[in-house]
Formats: C-alpha cells, sequence, structure tokens
C-alpha cells in the first residue's frame, strides 16, 4: 500500500474525513493485486508476491486515506518545497509502476497457473485497454488496470489555500452588516424605551445619509471624468490610426466622437442619476436597481416598489431576449440601459444632465418622504391587535434572515452593468468607441455573478422587521422616524459601504471600527438596567454623561474584543477546516460547456 | 448450472429508455442462454400484476408508490413481503438490479441478502460528488453496495466512479458495456446476410458525397441542459454559416426544445434545421438513416448508447469527450470534441470534411459494429459474473491471484448477520450505526415473515419452458445439438422488440 506521502497535511489527511474510516470489508485488506489476469506486469514480479510494495499503486488507493502516487502529474497543491522534493522523490517509484519492458522469469507458484499464463500470453500479447469496443482478450470485466484505473481523478483542483489576514480583511464585511443592524436593534430599544428622541435619531441618520451621498456624488463625478479622459483618449488614438494624416476627416471624426462622447456621457449620467438616488433617502432606489440590473449586484425588492417611478420595467437590459436584434445603427447608446438614455423631452439644454439627475433625486426623495409620513399613522396600529412577544420574535428571526441571506460577496461595479451582457456586440461593432468601453464591459460580465439568493429576501426582511417593529412605538414621529432609518441603514447604507470598500480600503476599515464602535458602545447603553437618567431628564447632568461614557465604554470593550475574537477565531477555524476540503473531480462530472461569449448561449447557460 | 435470476428495476416497459431495453435484451438473452429471468417493477398506468414478454420473461408490476419521475418511494422495509414472496414462488437464486436511482433496486438488494441471496448491480449512470442531491444519493449507494456480491458498469469511466461513490473494492466490479440490436439500426442499403447468399453477397457500396452534396446532421437527444442542448444551440448558426450545404435534423423535446426554437427562428434557419419532436426509439434508425453525421453535445453520458446506434446506422459520430464516451466508438467512427462551443463547430467541421473526401468508410461501420456489441455477448460476460458469486467458477478464476492468503476470505460475501453487520459498520460515523440498525430490522422482518407466511405456503409457480442451457463452451448440455453463440437466426428472433 503507498506510504503516506510526505505532502502537506491537506492532502495528507483530506481524505479521511469523508471516506470512510474502513471500507465495509473486514478491516485490513490487502491490496488486490491481479496477479493471474495480469499477464505482462504483475505476475513476473515475484517479490511483490511476498508482500506488497508500499511504494505500488493499488487500486484501492483510490478510496483509502491516501492521495495516490499518480503517473501524470496530478495537479495538487504542494504548499512547501519539502512537497514537491517528496514528489519528485516519489517520481521514480511511480515511474516503476509501468509495464516492464520484458516478461522477466516468472517465480514459480503453481505449475497448472504458470502454464496457462504462457499459453494466454502466447495467444494473446494484448495489452488490457480503456476502451470498451475491443474484445479485452484474456482480461476479465472486473480487470482493474493499475495504471489507467482512476487516472483521470483530480483531487482539490481548484484550492485555494486562505490566508489569515485577507481572510479576517473579508470578514469586515460581513461586521459591518452585523453592525448596522444591531445599531439599527439599539436605536429602536432606545425608541422603544423612551431613551432615545426619534427625532434625535433620524436626524443623524439623515445627516449621515446626505454626507453620504455627497461623498457618493463626488466620486461619481470623479469617476466619470476619468472615464471621459479614457474615452476620448482612445478615440484619438483610434481615429488616427483609421484617418491616418487626412486632418479634414479627422476634425470631421472628431466632431462625431464629441457628440458620441457627450452621448455616452449623458447615458453614464443617467446612470449615475440612478446611482445618486440610491444614496438619498427615497424609496426609488429598488426601482433604479431594478432597471439597472446587476448594477449593484442587488436588486432591493424590485417588485415591492416598481410601481413608485415611473420608468418602464422594458429597460432592464437582462430581460432582452436576443440582445443583438437591436439596430447596430445606434450602437453607441445600446451599451446604455436604454431607459437611461436622456429623451429629448426631459433633456432640456439650460439643466446638465447630472444636476438633472440630481433633481430626480431630489423628486424621488420628496416623494417617499412624504408618502412615508402619511403612511405612518397606518402603521402605528397595524400589529395592535398582536402580542409584543410574537412581534419580537418575527422581528428577530426577520433580521437573522437578512443578516444571513445579505449579498456579501458582490462586487461593486457602478458603471459597467450598465451593459454586463453584451461583450458580444460590442464586439462586433467597429466603432472605436465601444471597443474602447470592450474590456471593461467584459471584466464586468465576468465579476458580476449572480448571488445565490436574491438579495431583495434580505432587504424585504429587513424593512418587514423594521415596520412590525414600528408598529409597536407609541407616536406616529417615532413610527416615522423608525422606517426612516430603516430605509437608510438597510436600503441605502450597504450600498454606499460596497462603493466605499471599492474605493478605498483604508476609509473600508475605519468605517468598520465606526460601526463596531457605535454598535458595541450602543449596545453597551441598551443593555445597562439603569434608568435613571434618560435623555433630558436631569438636564445633561454629569452623571448622565459619566453614566453614558461608562456604559458605551464597558460595552465598546467588551464588545470590540468579542467581535475581534470571533473575525480571529472564525478565520483561523475556517482555515483549519481548510484541511478536509476533498474535492474529487474526474470525468464522470457533467462537464461546463464553454460557449465563445455567444449571443444566444451566454445569457442563459446558467438558467438551468 | 442455470440460474433462476430475478431483475429488479423501478425502470422498465412500457416506459422507454435506455435502462428499461438494457433490462429486457440482457434478460431476454439469459433465457436464451437457458437461464429463468423474472422481472420486477413498479406498476405502471395500466399495467398492474404479471406480464409475459416474448420469450417468456415473466414481468411483476408490483403496485407501489411512485413520487419522482417513475421512481418509487425509498420505504427501506415496506417491498419486503412482497418482494419475498415472489423470490420464493420464483426459485429466485439470484438477484440482479438495475440504475441507481432506482429504490426498488436497493430495497431489493438488501432483502434480497438478507434472505441469503446472491445480489448483483448494475450502475447505468455517473454521478458527482459536489452538489447535496448526489452527497445523499451516494450515501445510499454506499449503503445498498455494502453487501452487495458484485456490481456491473456501463463503462470504465462508470466503474471508476461507482467504486469511489461506494467505496468498493475495484475487482468486485465489472464492466460490461450495453449493446444495440444491430438489425434494428441497418444503415438504408444495407444487404442483410442470409443464410442463401453466405458470402455471395454484394459489398455495400460506399456512398461518395461531392462537395455541392448536402449533408445532414442527425441530432436525437432528450434537450436537457446536460445533454448539452446550449452547446448545440450556440454552435447550430455557425455550423450552417461555415458549410452552406449542410442540414440538421433535431429528435427529441425537453425543456431546452423553446432555446432551440427560438434561435432556429431568430436565425431564420426553418428550411436548415429540420425539428421532428419526440420519437419513439423504434422510430431512432429511420430518422438516423436520413442522414450523414450523428452530433452528438451531451455534457454527461455513462456509455452513450445512442451514438453506438448511430454507428450502426452508418452515421460518423461528432461527439464530446465527457465521461464513458471516449471509451465506446473506436477512432475511426469518431471526431470527438472538447465540450466548449469553439471546438465542437471546429470538430463538425472536420467531420464534414472527412466524409466529402471519402476517407471514412461509413458504409462499413455497421459490420464493425455488430462485432463490436452484442447482447448475446453480454448476456454471456454478465453469466460469467453469475459464476463468479455463486461459486461455479473458483474464486481465483473469478478475482484473479491474490499474494497474500488473508485476503481471499473477503471475497465471497458471507449471510452471517455478524458480517453484513461488519461491512455496513464501516459506512460512516452515524451512516454506520444507522444502516446496521436498518439491517437488524429487515432481519427481524424476515423472521417475522417466515413465521407468519412460512415458505411452505407459498405455491411455487410453473416455469416457463426453459430453452437449453449453453455452458461456456458453447455446447447445449442437454440435447446435443450444438448451437453457436450470436448467430444471426437469434438475433433476429429475439432482437426486435415485439412486445412494444
Amino acid at each position: 500500500m503507498a506510504p503516506p506521502p510526505p505532502s502537506t497535511p491537506t492532502t495528507g489527511t483530506s481524505s479521511t474525513a469523508s471516506t470512510p474510516t474502513q471500507t465495509p470489508a473486514p478491516s485490513a485488506i490487502p491490496p488486490p493485486i491481479p496477479v493471474e489476469t495480469h499477464p505482462n506486469r504483475a505476475k513476473p514480479q515475484g517479490n511483490r508476491a511476498a508482500a506488497p510494495d508500499p511504494n505500488h499503486l493499488a487500486p484501492e488507493d483510490a478510496y483509502r486515506s491516501f492521495s495516490p502516487p499518480r503517473l501524470r502529474p496530478v495537479p495538487e497543491i504542494h504548499g512547501s518545497a519539502a512537497a514537491s522534493a517528496a514528489a519528485a522523490a516519489l517520481r521514480p517509484a511511480v515511474a516503476s509502476l509501468r509495464a516492464p519492458p520484458a516478461i522477466p522469469p516468472v517465480a514459480a507458484r503453481l505449475a497448472e497457473e504458470r502454464r496457462r499464463a504462457a499459453s494466454r500470453r502466447r495467444k494473446q500479447p494484448h495489452v488490457w485497454k480503456k476502451l470498451l469496443w475491443i474484445k479485452q482478450h484474456g482480461f476479465p470485466d472486473n480487470y482493474t488496470d493499475t495504471e489507467t484505473f482512476l487516472d483521470h481523478l483530480q483531487r482539490n483542483p481548484r484550492l485555494r489555500p486562505y490566508e489569515f489576514w485577507p481572510l479576517v480583511a473579508d470578514s469586515t464585511v460581513i461586521v459591518q452588516h452585523v453592525c448596522s443592524v444591531a445599531i439599527f436593534v439599539c436605536a429602536y430599544a432606545g425608541i422603544y424605551q423612551g431613551r432615545l428622541s426619534p427625532v434625535a435619531v433620524v436626524t443623524c441618520g439623515s445627516i449621515a445619509t446626505i454626507a453620504g451621498w455627497i461623498v457618493w456624488d463626488h466620486w461619481m463625478g470623479q469617476e466619470e471624468a476619468e472615464e471621459m479622459a479614457a474615452l476620448v483618449k482612445a478615440n484619438r488614438v483610434s481615429i488616427d490610426v483609421d484617418d491616418g494624416s487626412s486632418t479634414s476627416s479627422s476634425t470631421s471624426a472628431k466632431a462625431v466622437l464629441n457628440g458620441h462622447a457627450s452621448g455616452h456621457a449623458n447615458g453614464g449620467l443617467g446612470g449615475r442619476g440612478v446611482g445618486l438616488k440610491l444614496s438619498t433617502t427615497n424609496l426609488a432606489v429598488k426601482d433604479n436597481e431594478a432597471r439597472s440590473a446587476g448594477k449593484h449586484g442587488q436588486s432591493l425588492s424590485k417588485s415591492s416598489f416598481q410601481s413608485i417611478s415611473p420608468i418602464d420595467p422594458l429597460g432592464d437590459p437582462t430581460l432582452e431576449p436576443f440582445p443583438d436584434l437591436r439596430p447596430t445603427a445606434s450602437h453607441l447608446q445600446v451599451p446604455q440601459s436604454p431607459s437611461i438614455i436622456p429623451s429629448p423631452t426631459t433633456l432640456t439644454p439650460s439643466i446638465s444632465p447630472r444636476n438633472q439627475a440630481r433633481l430626480k433625486t431630489l423628486k424621488s426623495a420628496c416623494l417617499i418622504y412624504f408618502a412615508l409620513l402619511g403612511l405612518s399613522p397606518i402603521l402605528k396600529s397595524l400589529t395592535k391587535s398582536t402580542s409584543s412577544d410574537s412581534i419580537w420574535a418575527l422581528a428577530t428571526w426577520l433580521l437573522i434572515i437578512n443578516i444571513f441571506f445579505f449579498d456579501y460577496g458582490s462586487l461593486y461595479g457602478p458603471t459597467k452593468p450598465l451593459n454586463p451582457i453584451r461583450p458580444l456586440e460590442v464586439a462586433n461593432t467597429t466603432a472605436a468607441t465601444t471597443a474602447t468601453a470592450d474590456p471593461s464591459l467584459v471584466h464586468a460580465h465576468h465579476s458580476v455573478r449572480a448571488p445565490p439568493f436574491p438579495s431583495s429576501l434580505s432587504t424585504n426582511a429587513a424593512l418587514m422587521a423594521s415596520t412590525v417593529l414600528a408598529s409597536r412605538l407609541l407616536t406616529t414621529t417615532a413610527v416615522f422616524s423608525l422606517t426612516l432609518f430603516s430605509i437608510q441603514v438597510f436600503g441605502l447604507f450597504p450600498v454606499f459601504r460596497r462603493h466605499l470598500r471599492h474605493r478605498s480600503f483604508k476609509l473600508h476599515l475605519v468605517l468598520t471600527f465606526a460601526l463596531v464602535t457605535m454598535s458595541t458602545g450602543g449596545l453597551g447603553l441598551i443593555l445597562s438596567k439603569s434608568y435613571t437618567h434618560t435623555y433630558g431628564n436631569c438636564g445633561f447632568c454629569l452623571g448622565w454623561i459619566w453614566h453614558v461614557i461608562l456604559r458605551s465604554t464597558v460595552g465598546f470593550v467588551v464588545g470590540g474584543f468579542c467581535t475581534a475574537f470571533v473575525m480571529g477565531g472564525c478565520s483561523w477555524w475556517l482555515i483549519g477546516l481548510q484541511r478536509y476540503k476533498n474535492v474529487v473531480i474526474g470525468p464522470w462530472d457533467p462537464a461546463k460547456p464553454v460557449l465563445a461569449g455567444g449571443s444566444y448561449g451566454r445569457s442563459r447557460t446558467g438558467t438551468d | 448450472m442455470p440460474y433462476n435470476i430475478a431483475m429488479v428495476s423501478d425502470f422498465f416497459f412500457p416506459q422507454p429508455g435506455g435502462v428499461e431495453s438494457h433490462i429486457y435484451q440482457l434478460s431476454s438473452k439469459l433465457i436464451d442462454r437457458g437461464h429463468k429471468v423474472v422481472v420486477i417493477t413498479h406498476a405502471y398506468k395500466g399495467r398492474t400484476g404479471v406480464r409475459y414478454l416474448t420469450n417468456g420473461l415473466k414481468v411483476y408490476h408490483v403496485p407501489f408508490l411512485v413520487i419522482y419521475r417513475e421512481s418509487t418511494m425509498p420505504t427501506v422495509f415496506s417491498f419486503f413481503p412482497i418482494f419475498r414472496d415472489i423470490v420464493i414462488r420464483e426459485r429466485i437464486e439470484i438477484v440482479h438490479g438495475h440504475a441507481s436511482l432506482s429504490s426498488f433496486c436497493h430495497e431489493a438488494i438488501l432483502h434480497a441478502r438478507t434472505m441469503g441471496l446472491r445480489t448483483v448491480f448494475t450502475d447505468h449512470s455517473l454521478f458527482g460528488f459536489a452538489d447535496a442531491g448526489s452527497i445523499l444519493t451516494n450515501k445510499l449507494l454506499k449503503f445498498s453496495l455494502s453487501d452487495v456480491d458484485h456490481v456491473i458498469c456501463v463503462s470504465h469511466t462508470c466503474k471508476e466512479n461507482t467504486v469511489l461513490r461506494a467505496s468498493l473494492d475495484p475487482l468486485m466490479v465489472s464492466v460490461i458495456p450495453n449493446a444495440v440490436v444491430a438489425e434494428n439500426f441497418q444503415p438504408e442499403s444495407y444487404v442483410p446476410k442470409t443464410q442463401d447468399m453466405g458470402y455471395m453477397r454484394p459489398k455495400p457500396m460506399p456512398r461518395r458525397l461531392g462537395p455541392g452534396d448536402t449533408i445532414v446532421i442527425v441530432v436525437i437527444s432528450r434537450l436537457f441542459y446536460n445533454k448539452g442542448t446550449d452547446l448545440l444551440i450556440a454552435a447550430i448558426p455557425r455550423i450552417l454559416a461555415a458549410h452552406p450545404n449542410v442540414r440538421f435534423i433535431i429528435a427529441g423535446s425537453g425543456p431546452k426544445a423553446i432555446d432551440l426554437e427560438q434561435m432556429i427562428e431568430r436565425q431564420m434557419l426553418q428550411d436548415k434545421v429540420e425539428l421532428l419532436g419526440p420519437v419513439r426509439h423504434e422510430e431512432v434508425r429511420d430518422v438516423m438513416v436520413r442522414g450523414h453525421i450523428y452530433l452528438h453535445p451531451s455534457l454527461t453520458e455513462a456509455f452513450g448508447t445512442v451514438i453506438v446506434e448511430a454507428a450502426s446506422c452508418g452515421l460518423y459520430v461528432v461527439c464530446t469527450r465527457v465521461g464513458g464516451i471516449p471509451e465506446v466508438l473506436p477512432a475511426h467512427m469518431t471526431t470527438f470534441a472538447k465540450p466548449e462551443e469553439d471546438d465542437l463547430v471546429l470538430a463538425t467541421g472536420k467531420a464534414i470534411a472527412a466524409l466529402r473526401s471519402g476517407r471514412v468508410k461509413t458504409e462499413r461501420f455497421h459490420d464493425q459494429v455488430k462485432m463490436m456489441y452484442s447482447w448475446t455477448d453480454i448476456a454471456q460476460r454478465t453469466e460469467r459474473v453469475y459464476d463468479g458469486i455463486t461459486g461455479a467458477i473458483s474464486e481465483q478464476e473469478f478475482y484473479g491471484q491474490h499474494p497474500s492468503a488473508s485476503w481471499n476470505a473477503a471475497r465471497s460475501r458471507s449471510y452471517a448477520l455478524i458480517d453484513r453487520l461488519k461491512r455496513y459498520y464501516g459506512c460512516g460515523i452515524w451512516a454506520g450505526k444507522l444502516f446496521c440498525l436498518c439491517v437488524i430490522i429487515d432481519y427481524l422482518i424476515f423472521l417475522f415473515l417466515e413465521v407468519w407466511a412460512p415458505r411452505a405456503s407459498i405455491d411455487i409457480a410453473r416455469d416457463w419452458p426453459r430453452k437449453p442451457f449453453i455452458n461456456d463452451k458453447n455446447k447445449p448440455v442437454e440435447n446435443g445439438m450444438l448451437r453457436r453463440r450470436g448467430t444471426d437466426l437469434m438475433d433476429r428472433r429475439n432482437g426486435s422488440l415485439a412486445m412494444m
């Protein structure tokens, strides 16, 4: 039997977890060496018959606990230099498995058998082949060829060992979300216990949101400028190439180009406007998300809010079954979602598209604001007939659903997914402008993958939780404030977080730290039993301030340690669990069809 | 010695399919060799009770709850009483289960071992190891195969897969492929060899294709994702664009049919692609002989009987190199492609060029395939498996020579409950104990049934008149008439599915 190869512990112990510790047959099974059935190879080695050579491969190794040494190099991850050295040392041993060039003299065991084997050898000098259509003369049907059996087996072919710090850094995304949920819960508890003014909460939230929006707007402007610059540069280059020295045509081309560029910018700005709306406090965010599906990899409850926005859902590019049916004459606008293309009626020359988008954002923000204001009295008495316990249980479950089904993985892609599905078409068009946009589009398509669960489930769960929680509150103001706050926290804040992570990892860490601080401090405050100093009752006396500082500090210290411990511990745990990873792939797995970026298959390869 | 064999599977006629016809053909040929075969399956709509098929094949349609795609409800024990009755009535010695998705077959193997019968399992499909469904199926397979006497797989890839899935000893797994009834898949201009003409029959005329002649590409498959319909949909317009004198005939139905139709309408290929919809198995040949190339873009396939059928009809085969497909046909009959759109288009182009240049002698395919695959041969090889597990041929001969003495005891599987429990116990930390519990309960049920419905009270069914038993030397044992196996006479008599 094969010795435990001195490779990494990953390969060494990986299979013990998933394969049985012993076979159903009696425990110590020597390897089945088909001597009699194998006239060419196994028989001659008389010494092998006595004791199975530990260096040799037995078919049993297929399911035994070791990674079998293979004739073909199995693409395994050998983590260390020692492992590769060991593999190199193993190679001659493996090579000795191969068929001997000639048949050495046979050590006699049974005379009758030898005679039979000899006659077989005379009659059929065949070797066994892994084929079904030939008659395998001399080999029984249950013959197991040591060389070819399981030679296409691959173990952990795409294993990427985790490293500790990147893993911790990645876990900040989860920590951020859990912390924002905790902040929301703290805010609710504060309002419910009367320790926190709802107006204060929503004011703080709104200020933060508007600040976030301004930052967002700034980023958008920057990105747009960069894009424009790249576009113009690329155009210039391509036009130079195309037109050579003909200045007149190049100027005209430039004029055209400018038109195109502005058109593109308009489209882009329209897209940005979509983004802008996200960061302001309006519910149209959902619809925008739906419109530019895949824009944030997150379609926030598109159905529930579809009716608010007047934009027709047909603009969704992913709904288009055959993208390249579009007339290619309008290829410049094709990459953008049709609904984003500024229509001549709304595009007044006086207002720049950027400001127009801002205006739109403002409009929908107001719409949401007043709708919510009007709905608050209804929400207040929504669950009057339900007991509070049910509400707490329901809200807890909904928030848990929110945390578990939140779309942590989806990457940021605000500009590219304007057209995530049309790389072929872009490639088809020979226009320089779109050709330059091509790589980024293709890249965007590959980077944006569909999340396994629709994140609308997560967002809807959170909004429902906030609705049922808000219905426990006593005043209309509190209900309004909490609902608005929940929209900010669950609807808009994740978008901002995602962009922030994309923009700057340092700021992302700072935000994580701030969120941890706020949530743990808030939890410390909420969990303290002291009701003596609610806000304002003693007029911000020293005792109150001391209480707040003490409690939040205690909460921060305890919570911060817990968070760090959990982050580090879970990362270690996950790294430790990697040892048990045992992915077995082979020719029996269904192949993944590779479509050549085709227009037909691309959009529906994943549909089944 | 002739055996009494029970084939158990959820899948049998009247439902069409590969497993079904495999069971039928194998049973039919085993009967020809002098064995007695009964088939036990669940009741289909309009088929209940006992039926006799051609050749005296007795089919028990047991009423059972069907849950999903003709698979029965996996109740571990409820099949036992009626199964025991059938086994005793028919004096069954070997229980042969088919298809890993059939819970009937797994139950039968468990009960048969409890009753002290030899069991064989034939695996027809490939499973991965990644998704949850596969993990569950693999665990159940491990349960039922822990105690099986022998396993038959239809291809070497399938064998590797099954060995891994059920942690089997590779020597306990035989590879016996499917076969085709070559007489049902003859090329259009084929002149069958008759007794009278003998070697005088005319040689098949080669079909030369000029550069302007139309080449018809046939695709017959269920239009599912795992049959590679996406590849097909992507490749068809490119193939048609590159080769003007090419037509497609696509038969089959499935969820991807709508995509295919959309593609055809979008590309306006109605005059070049003909969609036939679902065709019955006996019409497959008539569709195939209309074409020159058979395109098989499947993504996973344990054996791929259809490509053998296509080659038998004299079609050049273009197929993806997945699963067991590379083992099935020789290189001069096939062009392999990677499961990628570009490569499939390329391979089809190569195949078209090869046909046009006349390098491929498709007119000879039928005779070659007939030599490669025949059910008579399959039945003979299966019989050897039966011989091996019943001890008719020695263990050494069946499993090969073993170097160490302690090894020999492990092969033949004793019926002692404690040995069986040992085998089940090794299936996993929790699963092993659960399996042991199931086996013990099964044994208790067996004891109860022995008391409640004693063997003496069960009637023995009269056998259909047996054919003379043919042993391995191809000589009849009982009467002196010498019969060669694999003659055309036998094939023609039993080859067609007369009962359908």
